[in-house]
């Protein structure tokens, strides 16, 4: 019977994998033997350099390169402000596809002023990058980290344990004004959310093609979606045994959980905006979330485009639940003049707050 | 260079000759030249500087072939020259320190330098004297 058994389990991976083996014997005739001299037609070279960061200190400009092209690529000369300028080059001038390079450039750059860099490839193609602010780059040390996190007490803790207050009032409330808050809310976090991809589309300018932002954003967002579907889900069970109240605060958490997630977001947009001189343009409202032009390297940007599409994926998920609560599986029932109000409420006071961190 | 001279010469023999052409390069085909140059390296001269002596006659020949940009000059630091126009006189029509030219022109400049030292000379046009258009010339004695 037994070597019945392994009969099968040996038919079905082998049923499995010939295909598999049969593609990869096709790739590789085709790599060695195949008329692939169409596509190595003379082509002039596509070159893709993209300066992630310029770094200021003084008298001093560091540039983080990076290769966003699929050939390599050496840089022959550079350009500040139209004029060439001596420069070194680490590990050397020539970078790979997906390498990281840094150029030191001697500069006496002024604070505040607009700065224009040109790499010049040695096929002549060029490069450039353009810095809107010069200032010295923030070094990391304990004051900036001491304010930084005040900042996020301030900004990101402080308003929402006020906002959690209004749960005594809440408790007192009928059923049709508690419905109208709810909607509010709905309003509010769907304006969050929406604000939250847009900014996460935003940074996905500041990355080099190669990093697929797109892809980057797509997955997080799903990925939010995903997981908090599966726990509330899974949390169905027990929440149906439990109750109303152990449901309710599910949701609480899961909503902390989408609002926390896009926070950090935005939290890691502001920091790195600080880090490359772009609130030295601004406002003094740090909360006025200055994703523009966030050109930070790739270490800060990508995280910044995952946790805010992570956020935004949060967010619309437990505005769905919330509202498939609220219909009891009548959806229709759900946009009562009252509720309806409430979610434009909730979207106009966001809208209208909008004003007040403008940048 | 092959250079001609007019038959009956009226002017002074030159000690030495110099052909300089003025041209630029768009490396990235966007229609502005992103390096200049005399004789086609740029900051060759300023960082191999023509040798003269001093007191003698250098005549150059000068042509500019900068395309895009519709105007460049050449201009010598602490010396005037004479210059004749398109070189097709023999009497110079400037005593200057500075020529401008349009694409396609060509004048010869006669300089004598009076005393020893390095002097600069390059485009006024201060874009092009940053992206490669100038040099130096050292005399000595």
């Amino acid at each position: 019977m037994e070597e019945q058994e392994n009969k099968g389990k040996l038919k079905l991976w082998a049923s499995a994998l010939s295909p598999v083996f049969l593609l990869l014997i096709l790739l590789f005739v085709f790599v060695k033997f195949g008329p692939l001299g169409v596509f190595k037609a003379s082509v002039p070279p596509i070159e893709n350099a993209f300066v992630q960061r310029v770094i200021f200190s003084p008298e001093h400009m560091a540039l983080e390169v990076f290769n966003d092209g699929p050939e390599p690529v050496t840089i022959a000369q550079v350009l500040v402000n139209d004029a060439y300028w001596q420069f070194e080059m680490a590990p050397d001038s020539t970078l790979k596809p997906l390498e990281k390079g840094k150029i030191e450039i001697d500069y006496p750059w002024l604070d505040g002023d607009f700065e224009k860099i040109t790499l010049i490839s040695r096929n002549g193609v060029t490069f450039e990058k353009e810095v809107e602010v010069a200032t010295l780059t923030p070094t990391f040390n304990f004051f900036y980290f001491k304010t930084f996190i005040l900042l996020g007490v301030y900004v990101g803790i402080i308003p929402v344990l006020i906002g959690l207050l209004w749960f005594p009032f809440l408790k007192m409330l009928r059923l049709k004004w508690y419905s109208l808050l709810l909607s509010l809310t709905v309003g509010l976090l769907v304006f969050l959310g929406f604000d939250a991809l847009s900014e996460s589309f935003e940074l996905i300018e500041s990355l080099p093609q190669a990093f697929n932002g797109i892809g980057i954003l797509l997955i997080g967002f799903l990925l939010a979606v995903l997981t908090l579907s599966a726990v509330s889900y899974k949390t169905q069970h027990y929440t149906k045994e439990k109750g109303e109240h152990y449901q309710a605060l599910m949701w609480g958490y899961l909503i902390s959980l989408g609002i926390g997630l896009h926070n950090l977001g935005e939290g890691l947009a502001i920091g790195s905006a600080y880090a490359v001189g772009e609130i030295a343009l601004g406002s003094l409202l740090v909360i006025g979330f200055m994703v523009h032009n966030v050109t930070e390297g790739v270490a800060i940007v990508v995280p910044g485009v995952f946790f805010l599409a992570i956020g935004a994926g949060a967010i619309f998920d437990v505005s769905f639940d919330i509202l498939e609560q609220m219909a009891k599986g009548s959806w229709l029932s759900i946009f009562t003049f009252t509720n309806v109000l409430g979610f434009l409420a909730g979207l106009l006071i966001m809208y209208l707050t909008g004003f007040l961190v403008l940048g | 260079a092959y250079i001609v001279d007019p038959k009956n010469d009226t002017r002074q023999k030159p000690g030495k000759e110099l052909v300089m052409v003025m041209n630029a390069f768009d490396t990235n085909l966007d229609g502005g030249n992103e390096v200049y140059a005399v004789n086609t390296k740029a900051f060759y001269y300023a960082l191999n500087p023509i040798k003269v002596k001093k007191g003698e006659l250098i005549r150059i020949y000068l042509i500019n072939i900068i395309e895009f940009d519709p105007i460049n000059s050449f201009h010598l630091h602490a010396t005037f020259f004479d210059e004749y126009s398109t070189g097709t006189k023999q009497e110079p029509n400037a005593y200057t320190d500075i020529v401008s030219m349009v694409q396609g022109e060509r004048s010869i400049l006669d300089v004598r330098f009076k005393w020893p030292g390095m002097y600069m000379f390059h485009a006024h046009v201060s874009e092009f004297a940053e992206l490669g258009w100038m040099g130096f010339f050292e005399v000595t004695e």
